[in-house]
């Protein structure tokens, strides 16, 4: 048995590792994703006071710190027993698709889009953003950067500081919304609805346009039919902040539906030997493995798993791409992974369509900013990250410190997913013994497509190439390797 | 004269954190100085650089030589980086590329890296080992070396 191992991934934050096991054949057997697990970290938390956490928890991540910032301020609403104010939803709301607007398009242009715009075979030199700039020219190079920014600069504005805000309190928020940034954020919501509709024109273009592209997206190698997870509204559309944590089979019908503070009695985790990460399962239908189906209680969350999980969006514009995108690939659900890119651009607009709604709203410059807590108790606050849904649990002791922490990443939710799919790429594109960096970016396709986030911002060891392509024989000894 | 001072690192995790305990420092004893402290130092530092005259980039590394060692790269000077990837991102080498060709004549005239050699960067902690924490003060002073020069 030969082996070949894939590490660190390019292009994600923290490492994970691909070990791919060939047969004498030179096909196949299995694939392994290993992820690090970011250990003690709710015992670090324990003994803190409650308000601390919505400043402690974003900084486990550079990558969402507004998701884990909201979800830790709904939890402490919750523990505390009150609801946040109209004018504190709205504005938590108006940050969040903000950090959205920034998260997408940097995800399309820099780490998820090279693999279309510059092609999944192209060279790696020329599979990166300015590949991407070739092609697209630096105008929009400039739009990416200024869109990014706003994005960026509308959580700055109501959170404090854009990278790790501190804005949320338990029943409201710190600081209001002058007329002056009112109009300051609707500006660049509007010119971020202009830029949605035009990176889902490029990908219309260069992806939808292309039979190669659609007949890769459609292909089975990409394919996984579970259910689907993610929050809607009381319409059953998509909403990132708030909403009912809704399932959907394989048929695209509802299946299991729960509010936060019963997510125990609906997710349930699972452990496997050769990794630290557990996977989370439907606790309804049970863990049977690394499998998809109905019999497998294994979810999609994150932007497909969102969208197959609703059943529109609450902006007119983005609903109209979501029927679009869902026409084109057949009817809902849509199982392919590589779908996750057109799933994210939808959400592209209409996180900027609703923060453009959200701006004009009359009652988002009011000053009635918080509502007063009640005693500590237990509490759970879930929203949807960027990447899938998130879950902070604490209990609180009577002096407001914190006894117990549970939290389940979007990642993790995703991992069972994750492993599937790096899995089936690689049995459906590696045959006899053939394996080249094409062959190999095809794989991590599969992976990158989830935009899985590690949890830590550690940096690699200088001199280190981010890909490592290491083939062992089947005495599991060095046979090849391959750096980039 | 502009001068930007950007942290860079993840606060809980013990050295890594050093770039923002640098900032934290700064913002006590300089606050005339702009800071940023980002855990990712990708995109999200090409916009503040932008029209500044000088930029100090302040990161954890990890060569394998003395903790708290502290190495200085002129970037603007045509030195290379050590490679630091911060792979969810951009790397740094990559964001100036990008700064300069997009925005040409309004990146910083000065760009210099200050990296310190960490110890321990997997510990949940939101202080530094003795000998990286001790690198804090010797940073910031060849930080406000550079301003008194002026």
């Amino acid at each position: 048995m030969r082996t070949i191992t894939i590490d660190p991934i390019t292009r994600l934050e923290g490492h994970g590792k691909i070990t791919i096991f060939l047969n004498k054949q030179g096909n196949v057997e299995n694939a392994y994703l290993q992820i690090p697990e970011l250990r003690g970290f709710e015992r670090f938390c324990e003994g803190r006071r409650a308000e601390d956490m919505p400043i402690i928890t974003p900084r486990i991540c550079g990558v969402c710190p507004v998701a884990h910032h909201f979800a830790a301020t709904k939890a402490l609403d919750a523990a505390y027993g009150v609801e946040p104010t109209e004018t504190a939803k709205k504005l938590r709301e108006l940050m969040y698709v903000g950090y959205y607007i920034y998260d997408h398009i940097l995800h399309f242009y820099f780490l998820g889009g090279p693999d279309f715009v510059v092609g999944p075979d192209a060279p790696p030199a020329e599979r990166n953003i300015f590949g991407v700039l070739k092609r697209v020219g630096l105008d929009v190079g400039r739009e990416v950067i200024k869109h990014r920014a706003y994005g960026q600069k509308i959580t700055e504005i109501i959170g404090g500081k854009a990278t790790h805000p501190t804005c949320g309190l338990p029943g409201g928020i710190s600081k209001g919304l002058n007329e002056e940034e009112r109009l300051q954020i609707e500006e660049m919501a509007r010119s971020s609805v202009e830029f949605a509709k035009f990176t889902l024109s490029i990908f219309n273009d260069v992806v939808l346009g292309n039979k190669k592209y659609v007949d890769l997206i459609l292909s089975d190698p990409y394919q996984l039919d579970t259910y689907n997870m993610g929050l809607v509204d009381v319409n059953n559309h998509v909403n990132f902040y708030d909403g009912d944590v809704r399932v959907t089979n394989q048929e695209g019908e509802e299946f299991d539906r729960f509010q936060a503070k019963e997510y125990l009695g609906h997710i349930a985790e699972h452990v496997e030997p050769w990794t630290y990460s557990k996977f989370t399962y439907l606790k309804k239908v049970g863990w049977n493995g690394l499998t998809d189906g109905p019999e497998s209680g294994v979810y999609r969350v994150g932007p497909l798993g969102r969208l197959n999980a609703a059943d529109g969006m609450a902006t007119p514009l983005a609903n109209a791409e979501y029927r679009r995108m869902f026409e084109t690939l057949g009817g809902k659900p849509v199982g392919s992974t590589l779908a996750f890119h057109w799933a994210r651009l939808v959400e592209l607009l209409y996180a900027s369509e609703r923060a453009l709604e959200l701006s004009r709203d009359p009652g988002i410059t009011k000053t009635d900013l918080r509502n007063p807590v009640n005693e500590p108790g237990e509490g759970v606050g879930i929203v949807e990250a960027a990447r899938g849904v998130l879950v902070h649990h604490y209990k609180l002791n009577k002096e407001g410190l914190v006894d117990k922490v549970n939290l389940i990443v979007a990642t993790t939710n995703n991992y069972a997913d994750i492993c599937m799919s790096v899995r089936d790429a690689a049995k459906g594109l590696i045959k006899n013994g053939e394996v080249n960096d094409g062959l190999l970016n095809m794989v991590e396709m599969a992976f990158r497509a989830y935009d899985p986030c590690f949890g830590c911002s550690t940096h690699s060891l200088p001199g280190t190439a981010p890909l490592t392509v290491e083939i062992y024989d089947s005495h599991r000894n060095l046979y090849r390797k391959i750096e980039r | 004269m502009k001068t930007l001072v950007i942290g860079v690192g993840n606060l809980l995790r013990c050295d890594d954190g050093v770039g923002i305990h640098v900032v934290d420092r700064l913002n006590e004893v300089a606050p005339h100085i702009d800071t940023l402290d980002v855990a990712l130092g990708s995109i999200e530092i090409l916009e503040a650089m932008r029209g500044r005259d000088r930029v100090f980039i302040v990161d954890a590394i990890q060569t394998g030589g003395e903790p708290g060692t502290i190495y200085r790269v002129n970037l603007s000077g045509g030195e290379e980086p050590p490679r630091i990837t911060h792979s969810h991102g951009v790397d740094l080498l990559t964001t100036l590329k990008l700064g300069n060709s997009l925005f040409p004549g309004q990146m910083p005239r000065e760009m210099i890296l200050l990296a310190v050699e960490a110890e321990d960067v997997t510990t949940l902690s939101e202080s530094c080992t003795s000998k990286v924490q001790a690198s804090v003060d010797k940073v910031m002073e060849i930080i406000l070396g550079f301003e008194k020069n002026e």
